[in-house]
């Protein structure tokens, strides 16, 4: 197959849908390796919708990454996690989402931006449901550690995606105007 | 292969300096004392509590000498009422945390103690 | 070309990784400081005390908490006048030798006593360690009244007259080089109550002090004592209003500070609605009455101001501010009325000290 050939509906769904499933796998794998601070993570599951974006678009990209939340808090979370997950999954998307369609940065920039926003996030939900501000002491560790682990995903995300479509997993981006 | 836009590289940049300045905001705070406090009840020497300052409780602090009512409140601890016979214990009042240091709540007779531990120090 | 890009991304791929765990190994290193070790021992002189030091290593602290403590025990032990211990001579024996037979106590007994004999010359009396016998009357109707407050009862004109006329002829005789102590007069006895924990607790830091240990504090049940700082800043004392249960003051201090208060609200018990507190004046044979609901007595020695704080308990203000001002290193002090009217000399007047 050729590597600029578009996929049809049938092959973007599965695709998405694999694709999800190792974003599933990678956020078990991650939950394994300790963190200092509560909430601290490599975030390693966000290459997928990292990568989705320039491929799929938007729309499919929201949908995996909310699945991929959603199903990772049913199988391997509780309601709490599942909660802090989706505020910092919306909060991170939304930037990621901003940042692509205008073009602001590259794949890098974007992920290091949804990495800080993935924990600035957690923050403002996990202020609401305790009741106060104290935890906020937590966020120069969450900004920088978002900042490393964006920076990681999106380098890696960078080096993958060409190879990705190459080998004809993902498409090239739709670049056409009309 | 360009690794880092010009622009992004100004982000990371950015996002470095603001999370540095951020870090140096909570170390010059930490200075004035900020932090969490709990109130250490102890009996005979053996810690039996640890009570967050930050949440108004009353804990009935009961031995086989006596009792006392311990109040947390309005971020200081102090000993409402108990029936020993001196009440030095009562006597004392509220201790909190610009006091930590060196002072501390006892009721002899009860072999009880109330200090004030910075939270996070075993 | 494809090299240097290969060694870009090796580079970036190690600076990610060090990064990483530089933010993995901050928080638990934390922005530390010295490290604050405290130590809370329950019972020597009949109350309570609380030891803290700060110190790089857990067990340089260990080691000095330890020793604190039992260096504590000890003394309380020597100085206890209710209790004897199995195997050991301390104040208790002097007394029940009193007009018996000398009595051979530890050295740091006889210091202690020979300071409670200065103690007293130097107060002018209002400090008297051998008021011993008026002082056990009053200790036996506090404790009964304590137990029993329907049937408390002060001691009477009969009783403390009495104890009185023994306690003016009693002395006490240091025979340093037999290593003894002597009560020649039958029923005299030692209280050392206004002067035990201040001289212990100085005695205690100064034993400390010798062996390298700095940046501590120590409040032996109410007699504070400090030396050097608290991790690079200095200690607080905050000073607060028996009637009210607020700050009035507080004083900031490195270097070596003792702190003591002497307070009617602290020992007392009630007879028919009258209370009745601790410290008994000498001249009068009753609890002072000068008005004092506190006196906290500031200094570098906190034996002294154990005394001081005592003895300006038992003197109105212009008397208690001569006394004071007689020494080699200055005092400071605070006193509190029952209206709740504040005096201050010193550092406490500053309000803010150094």
């Amino acid at each position: 197959m050729k590597p600029t050939e578009r996929l049809s509906p049938a092959r973007r769904v599965a695709t998405a849908a694999v694709l999800c499933a190792v974003s599933l796998l990678f956020s078990y794998l991650e939950s394994f390796i300790p963190m200092p601070v509560p909430g601290m993570k490599i975030g390693l599951a966000n290459l997928i919708p990292l990568l989705l974006l320039p491929s799929l678009g938007i729309p499919t990209a929201a949908c995996v990454s909310l699945l991929r939340i959603g199903l990772s808090a049913l199988l391997f979370g509780s309601p709490v996690s599942f909660l802090y997950s989706l505020a910092g999954g919306i909060v991170s998307f939304a930037v990621m989402a901003l940042v692509f369609r205008f073009r602001l940065f590259g794949l890098t920039g974007v992920s290091v931006l949804g990495g800080v926003c993935h924990n600035l996030g957690q923050i403002l939900v996990a202020i609401f449901a305790l009741g106060t501000v104290r935890i906020a002491v937590l966020l120069p560790w969450l900004i920088l550690s978002g900042t490393v682990a964006g920076l990681a995903v999106g380098l890696l995300g960078g080096a993958i995606l060409p190879r990705l479509r190459r080998a004809g997993v993902l498409p090239e981006e739709e670049t056409k105007k009309e | 292969m360009k690794l880092l836009s010009r622009r992004e590289i100004v982000l990371l940049v950015s996002l470095l300096l603001i999370s540095g300045a951020l870090f140096l905001l909570l170390f010059l705070l930490r200075g004035s004392g900020e932090g969490e406090w709990d109130a250490v009840i102890a009996y005979r020497n053996k810690t039996v509590a640890r009570l967050p300052l930050e949440v108004d409780t009353v804990y009935l602090f009961e031995c086989e000498e006596g009792v006392n009512r311990i109040v947390i409140e309005g971020g200081a601890v102090r000993v409402e009422s108990a029936d020993c016979k001196n009440q030095v214990c009562v006597e004392h009042g509220t201790l909190v945390p610009a006091e930590a240091d060196l002072d501390f709540i006892s009721c002899a007779p009860h072999r009880l103690l109330i200090t004030l531990e910075r939270r996070g120090k075993e | 070309m494809h090299r240097r890009s290969v060694l870009r991304r090796a580079a970036f791929s190690l600076a990610l990784v060090f990064l990483f765990c530089l933010c993995a190994m901050l928080p638990s290193c934390g922005l530390m400081r010295q490290r604050s070790f405290s130590r809370t021992v329950d019972g020597p002189f009949d109350t309570a005390a609380l030891i803290r030091i700060y110190a790089d290593k857990e067990d340089d602290a260990n080691a000095f908490l330890d020793l604190f403590e039992s260096e504590l025990r000890e003394w309380d032990k020597l100085a206890d006048i209710y209790y004897e211990y199995e195997g050991l001579n301390n104040l208790r024996t002097l007394n029940l030798a009193a007009g018996v037979a000398p009595v051979a106590l530890d050295p740091r007994l006889l210091d202690l006593l020979e300071y409670g004999l200065s103690a007293k010359e130097a107060t002018g009396g209002r400090v008297d360690l051998l008021l011993g016998s008026v002082l056990s009357l009053w200790h036996e109707c506090r404790t009964a009244g304590q137990n029993d407050p329907e049937h408390a009862r002060v001691p009477t004109e009969a009783e403390l007259s009495e104890a009185a006329k023994i306690a003016s002829a009693a002395t006490l005789v240091i025979d340093r080089a037999a290593g003894t102590a002597f009560l020649p007069i039958a029923g005299s006895s030692v209280d050392v109550g206004a002067v035990a924990k201040g001289y212990a607790t100085e005695a205690i830091c100064r034993k400390l002090e010798s062996l390298g240990f700095t940046d501590f504090a120590a409040n032996v049940g109410g007699n504070l004592r400090v030396s050097g700082s608290a991790a690079g800043t200095s200690w607080q004392f905050s000073v607060r209003d028996p009637n009210g249960s607020k700050t009035i003051g507080q004083i900031e201090r490195t270097g070596k500070t003792a702190i003591a208060t002497s307070g009617s609200y602290q020992r007392y018990y009630t007879v028919d609605g009258v209370r009745y507190h601790h410290v008994i004046d000498p001249d009068t044979n009753y609890p002072a009455a000068f008005g004092w609901v506190s006196v906290s007595v500031l200094c570098d020695d906190a034996g002294v101001a154990d005394v001081l704080s005592t003895a300006l308990f038992c003197l109105d203000y212009d008397a208690g501010v001569s006394l004071i001002s007689g020494g080699s290193s200055p005092v400071s002090a605070l006193w509190i009325n029952e209206s709740g009217e504040t005096f201050a000399v010193g550092a406490f007047a500053e309000g803010g000290g150094k």
